[in-house]
């Protein structure tokens, strides 16, 4: 019942109604089935798809340090262009992946840390 | 430490070559009960490896000491949503988690030295024996070897039990099931016929496997410390999931011994798979359909249980000429429940296997051991692969069994009865005796033809019915000591030429005069 919900609600604001007019719409008409307690599930699955689908959008590098956007621009702008990303990204900053970069986009990634690089290696030394 | 070193190390680090390809990934929305549900992955396969991420977030020596690939497989595909078990320690995966494609349908790595070996669901070695040298990876489903790539079963693989290959034949390549309650000796059964293949010559001798199906550690443990005392474990594998993993690797159990079966049948070689037992694999398989949210049908099983067990049993074959002449011989065990073969997964799986080995309490607690129906037990294809020897002597046991039952339940009248009725039920009692074995104690096919042919030839006459057993034995003693050529001439030959038919009965008449004391016991 919450799936279809959700599907409604996704259609709508895909077909361009305006999110105030959506939401007024799915109230009225889960109260009048007696369905408004499952109201907040179902805004919290429109919220997570939305989120999903703006995360997956928006090109992410992560970094081991703030600097390296400068350090490695020319890496990070050809890997981006591997994933077919365009425009500006985002950048993460976590300092496990030791050095190199991470590259997300639409839900596919290349790996170029030096973390797994490492571990590639550690696997590689240790299985042979 | 100086900068030009660091600078330099990161030099190294960065000419280390890791794949600099785009990989799919989804991520984590949901998880429980060993089930993930995950979004993206939009071009996963059905059956698919994929990895989870499980060291994100560590440092590189967190991640190296954790030293856990934690993967898990597709198995439902849904419209925004791909559902995933994952095959391990699912308190690992956690919301959010990233998780990676493989484009490996899941396959398990196989080799001549996974021989001998103790390994799980997915291959990998749990004896502590260090490393499997493998070749290969096989895949774990497959579809099964059509009709034009298989022959006929024409090769007889013996149990080593006298009731089996005596009356319910089992050939090369032939799915029998073993079927029983608990404790009637299902498992015993198939262990015995693991422990008989050392009879056979090397060169013909099957690569055995047994899948331990959510079995007890215990009794798996139980199972290895017979096969290792009787010198068996040489040319067996076993793969052992026990009740306390989750439920997809007890799915996934069956398929892997097959995906090993087939690995040695492809180079012409026979294979004798046990699976311990598809009672349990039904129960995993519903435990998990319910959790990916599949429809239940009746008894809760899901609607794909028979095509579960007919695809993964189909898979045992006996392969053509050009094709090397290998096969699979499948002994799948179902347990029923208060001896009710009728129920759901009993009679699936009787409907796709080539015969049934029923197993009675009742005989079994009778001291009847094995507990075998002989009148319900039936092989459809084994009896064109019995040697002629064993046929020579079989036929006349099944008819005289299945008169003494008829008169079985007149035995209490036994002092009203006529002597030719007393006659029939005295030598079904012989029988009967002659057809019990103890456990771990396989009888070779040409001990058998010499028990078999003395019983129908008056080895047992005049002695009592609960003589027969040490009468047989001091029989066999004989046999091998004074009339070891007509033994030998059995094994080479496997029939029953005239002479060797005059020289048996001539043992038995010198038998039954050198022992005349065992027959007035």
């Amino acid at each position: 019942m919450e799936k279809v919900y959700v599907q409604a609600v996704m259609e709508l604001l895909g077909s361009g109604s305006s999110i105030e007019t959506v939401l007024g719409n799915l109230r009225a008409v889960m109260e009048a089935r007696g369905h408004a307690k499952a109201l907040p599930a179902v805004l919290r699955d429109v919220v997570r798809i939305l989120d999903e689908q703006s995360d997956a959008a928006v090109p992410t590098v992560t970094l081991a340090r703030a600097i390296d956007d400068k350090a490695l621009s020319a890496d990070i702008k050809s890997v981006l262009a591997a994933l077919g990303a365009k425009g500006a990204h985002v950048v993460v900053i976590d300092d496990t992946i030791i050095g190199g970069l991470v590259a997300t986009f639409n839900h596919r990634q290349i790996d170029q840390s030096y973390r797994t690089k490492l571990t590639s290696l550690y696997q590689n030394v240790t299985n042979n | 430490m100086s900068t030009p070193i660091i600078e330099r190390i990161k030099q190294e680090i960065a000419s280390l070559d890791t794949a600099a390809l785009p990989t799919d990934i989804g991520v984590v929305t949901s998880v429980g009960d060993g089930i993930a549900a995950l979004s993206g992955l939009s071009g996963a396969q059905m059956m698919e490896m994929v990895v989870f991420s499980a060291t994100e977030g560590m440092t590189l020596e967190q991640s190296l000491a954790t030293d856990v690939v934690l993967y898990g497989l597709v198995l439902n595909l849904e419209e925004d949503v791909v559902k995933v078990v994952v095959l391990g320690e699912s308190v690992l995966v956690r919301e959010g988690m990233t998780v990676h494609r493989t484009g490996k349908l899941l396959s398990v790595p196989v080799g001549e030295g996974i021989v001998g070996r103790v390994v799980n669901a997915l291959g990998e070695m749990i004896d502590g024996k260090g490393a499997i040298k493998t070749d290969r990876d096989m895949p774990i489903e497959r579809v099964a070897y059509g009709v034009m790539d298989r022959s006929a079963v024409n090769e007889p693989i013996h149990t080593g039990i006298k009731a089996i290959d005596a009356m319910i034949p089992i050939g090369r390549g032939q799915r029998e099931l073993i079927i029983g309650d608990r404790g009637t000796g299902k498992t015993t059964i198939a262990i015995d016929t693991i422990i008989n293949q050392k009879y056979e010559p090397k060169e013909k001798r099957p690569i055995c496997i047994y899948v331990a199906i959510g079995q007890k550690r215990s009794k798996t443990a139980n199972i290895m410390g017979q096969l290792e005392k009787a010198g068996a474990m040489e040319y067996t594998t076993i793969i052992a999931t026990s009740a306390s993993e989750a439920s997809p690797l007890l799915f996934l159990a069956p398929f892997t011994g097959m995906a090993i079966g087939e690995y040695f049948m492809q180079q012409g070689r026979d294979v004798l798979i046990i699976l311990d037992d598809l009672s349990k694999h039904a129960v995993a398989y519903r435990q998990m359909s319910l959790l990916l949210r599949r429809p239940p049908g009746r008894e809760a099983y899901p609607g794909d249980i028979f095509y579960l067990h007919s695809r993964l049993l189909e898979r045992s074959a006996k392969l053509s000429e050009e094709l090397g002449s290998g096969s699979i011989t499948a002994l799948p065990i179902i347990e029923t429940q208060e001896g009710d073969v009728s129920a759901y997964i009993p009679t699936n799986v009787i409907s796709i296997t080539d015969g049934q080995i029923f197993l009675e309490t009742d005989l079994f607690n009778k001291g009847i051991r094995p507990a075998l129906n002989v009148g319900i037990s039936v092989s459809c294809v084994g009896s064109s692969a019995q040697t002629k020897a064993m046929k020579a002597v079989a036929g006349k046991i099944r008819l005289e069994l299945a008169q003494f039952r008829e008169l079985e339940a007149f035995m209490q009248f036994a002092s009203d009865l006529d002597a030719d009725t007393k006659a029939r039920i005295d030598s079904g009692r012989k029988y009967v005796e002659m057809l019990k074995q103890t456990q771990n104690n396989p009888m070779p096919f040409y001990k058998q033809v010499v028990s078999i042919y003395g019983a129908n030839n008056g080895l047992f006459d005049g002695a009592k019915p609960e003589a027969v057993r040490v009468i047989e034995d001091a029989y066999q003693d004989f046999m091998n000591r004074d009339r070891k050529e007509t033994v030998d001439a059995i094994m080479n030959t496997r029939a029953l030429s005239d002479e060797v038919k005059e020289a048996l009965t001539k043992s038995i008449a010198d038998f039954k005069e050198a022992n005349a004391v065992l027959y007035t016991a």
